[in-house]
């Protein structure tokens, strides 16, 4: 052990709080080397002028004051326990109570909202979708067509359930009604919340449909509030089934 | 002829000396405040030693420990008898006194060391008991270790108060200090350190100035 590190262990020494195989090697060193003796001593020394830290020697009138400031705040307190309600509110431990209830409220109404949140886009994701058939998927985007503007919206805002007009239907020549088909576009014009493009029209599922189609042109007719306008819907004859989705541009 | 004198010893006096103890702890923390002044007559001694190597002065000892014991009967209820009284008491006394520190600093002042009135009373007793100048010299260690102390920072004045001065071994302060062996270790060997360069510097000066004055 070179002397630079006993310096640095000599105020451990002094106190005893090294393990006894260190002391053995500094207590070696120490009784070799003066100058690292002189600064033993030396610490020492000043281990003994610690001990002179002593308070004053407090007379027993000294105690007996202190006992009685002691008491007489206990009785005091003992007389009125309670707490005023604003002070019990400001303590610490009863803010740190309230605010870490608070974050905890946060986080779990946050959780619920998001976890909900999920739950219905996965709903909406899942709708009935695949199990749609050629025939609905056509009459569909017929009826969205029917809607007259054309657009896309119509098409991608189809609600998963609504009352269907089937190709079957169609070709049966039934006659579907003014007031149904309006009560169609009023439900088309309901916002859903859906993502475009969900329930995408496969313009290939239109068109295999057309086994049943009708052999006569289907003709509706739409009233507007104007009594100048009529928009006409007709259907082609089958035998060009290509023919379908051009049909629609009789509007 | 050899004279054989029997010394009986009180066997079992720190035995009694605890149970009594654990009865009075019993007794004030069912509400008996004659109990609780018997504690408080058994420690007061060591809590205001403590606090005032700590804090440094008379007046804020005194609150310190005043404070302790409001805080010791609030918790006695805490208490297990299995506990060392004493322990538990310089654990209280070193929160008490590191909040009154903390206050302190808030305040702009820090470690007061300055006689109160009881060394001075203290001083003239001794002046009278033996001589002046040995006094005199007392008084100047004294005054040198005072403020060599308020130099220290404040968990480097308790550990070495703890250690040095009340005699706990080094695990039990760091048990006090809510801290590690090795880190009371440290902590001791550097407030040593700082003492023994503050003492050399103040003696230099000061024998710098009497040759000075011869």
């Amino acid at each position: 052990m070179n002397c630079k590190r006993l310096q640095e262990l000599l105020p451990l020494y002094v106190g005893r709080e090294l393990e006894d195989e260190q002391l053995q090697k500094i207590t070696t060193h120490v009784q070799s080397c003066e100058a690292c003796l002189e600064s033993a001593n030396a610490h020492r020394e000043v281990r003994q002028l610690i001990h002179e830290f002593e308070p004053p020697a407090f007379s027993d009138s000294f105690y007996a004051g202190l006992r009685k400031q002691v008491l007489g705040e206990l009785e005091t307190r003992v007389q009125s326990p309670t707490v005023p309600p604003l002070a019990g509110f400001l303590w610490p431990c009863v803010r740190w109570s309230l605010a870490a209830a608070l974050l905890v409220a946060i986080c779990g109404l946050a959780f619920y909202f998001s976890v909900n949140r999920g739950v219905e886009k996965q709903l909406v994701g899942t709708s009935p979708t695949a199990n749609r058939t050629t025939d609905e998927t056509a009459s569909n985007s017929d009826l969205s067509r029917l809607k007259g503007s054309g657009d896309e919206k119509g098409r991608k805002n189809t609600p998963p359930k609504r009352k269907r007009v089937s190709g079957a239907e169609l070709g049966a020549g039934k006659s579907i009604e003014r007031s149904q088909l309006r009560k169609e576009a009023e439900s088309l014009e309901r916002p859903a919340k859906m993502v475009a493009g969900e329930f995408p029209v496969n313009a290939d599922t239109s068109v295999a449909g057309t086994e049943d189609l009708p052999t006569k042109t289907l003709r509706v007719e739409i009233l507007t509030k104007d009594q100048n306008i009529r928009i006409i819907w007709f259907s082609s004859p089958p035998n060009n089934p290509d023919s379908l989705s051009d049909s629609h541009k009789g509007i | 002829m050899s004279v054989v004198i029997e010394i009986q010893l009180p066997v079992n006096a720190l035995t009694q000396h605890q149970t009594s103890l654990s009865v009075l702890i019993e007794r004030a923390a069912s509400g008996d405040t004659q109990a609780f002044e018997q504690i408080m007559i058994l420690t007061q001694q060591r809590v205001m030693a403590m606090t005032w190597r700590m804090l440094g002065n008379d007046a804020d000892a005194r609150d310190a420990a005043q404070e302790v014991y409001l805080r010791v009967y609030k918790h006695l209820g805490r208490f297990r008898q299995d506990q060392d009284l004493f322990a538990w008491l310089y654990r209280i006394t070193v929160n008490v006194c590191r909040d009154f520190s903390r206050k302190r600093q808030n305040h702009g002042k820090r470690f007061l060391p300055m006689g109160g009135s009881a060394e001075v009373e203290a001083l003239s007793l001794a002046v009278d008991e033996i001589g002046a100048e040995e006094v005199l010299l007392q008084a100047q260690r004294r005054q040198l270790i005072t403020r060599a102390m308020a130099t220290l920072p404040h968990k480097e004045r308790m550990s070495l108060i703890l250690r040095d001065l009340e005699g706990l071994p080094t695990d039990e302060v760091a048990r006090i200090m809510k801290s590690s062996p090795a880190t009371v270790r440290s902590q001791i060997s550097s407030a040593r350190k700082k003492i023994r360069i503050y003492c050399e510097k103040y003696l230099k000066e000061r024998s710098g100035k009497n040759s000075h004055e011869l």
